[in-house]
């Protein structure tokens, strides 16, 4: 059990690595088959990202040009949103907190496949032509 | 560098600057409401001004310090606790982050960036299924 769960630790932390994103798959195993409560997983996903980043980080620092001032910009803006985000993750029932997340995540996935197949469609078009 | 080149840069609008500002605010708020996400919508963000392996690891960038932040504020409202963290139920997944968030890095330049993000968008539309509806 212990093996499998590194080795989930591994597949889960090198999408957040790669910067797409666990997606919240973290947050998934621990509840459905850890049978965790969500705002404990959604911590644990948290601690967990973070640890996955810093790891990942210096490399992406080292091969890309980042564009600091956006991303300085963005950081600023979002923080004081991510306060009260958590101050309503504290105050929102569990249920409405799951469901909310599974809407998001329905919402994001349907959009990233729709860009995707867009832009899979519009270059084989360009190709034909 | 990456293998697809960035739009042109141009000075950006006024009403630019405030949809940024406004969705880089509700990225903060997802963030913090679920633990996760926020990254979605500072990545489509990102990606208008940077190739698309910049704008991942932009987007990683940005993640940070709000989970940093979230994370912290979950520890203080009880949700997460240190032993938690540390117990044998949760150590091994946080000791795959190590190895897993090189990987990561390393990986995303070379696997295909269509096939990444059709896994992706197949792993959120799983996810959101099961959360939503079980």
């Amino acid at each position: 059990m212990v093996i499998l769960q590194f080795l989930i630790g591994i597949l889960i932390a090198s999408l957040a690595g790669m910067g797409v994103g666990g997606g919240g798959l973290l947050v998934i195993w621990l509840v459905f088959i850890a049978n965790m409560s969500a705002p404990t997983a959604q911590g644990i996903n948290l601690v967990f990202f973070i640890v996955s980043a810093l790891c990942a980080l210096p490399l992406h620092i080292k091969k890309r040009r980042l564009p600091w001032s956006r991303i300085l910009f963005y950081t600023a803006t979002a923080l004081p949103g991510a306060w009260i985000g958590c101050r309503l993750a504290s105050v929102l029932p569990e249920m409405t907190a799951r469901r909310c997340f599974g809407y998001f995540l329905l919402l994001s996935g349907t959009f990233q496949l729709y860009r995707q197949l867009k832009r899979n469609f519009s270059l084989d078009e360009r190709f034909k032509s | 560098m990456s293998a697809v080149s960035a739009p042109a840069k141009s000075k950006p609008s006024r009403c630019s600057v405030i949809l940024s500002s406004v969705t880089a605010f509700c990225a903060g708020v997802v963030n913090g409401l679920l633990g996760t996400g926020g990254g979605i919508p500072l990545l489509f963000l990102l990606r208008r001004h940077s190739a698309a392996q910049d704008a991942f690891a932009s987007a990683l960038c940005c993640i940070l310090p709000l989970s940093i932040l979230s994370a912290a504020l979950y520890y203080q409202t009880g949700s997460i606790t240190v032993s938690e963290l540390f117990s044998s139920d949760i150590l091994p997944y946080l000791l795959g982050a190590i190895p897993g968030g090189i990987l990561g890095a390393v990986l995303l330049d070379r696997l295909k960036l269509s096939l990444i993000q059709y896994v992706f968008a197949a792993l959120l539309l799983f996810s959101g299924w099961r959360m939503a509806f079980s």
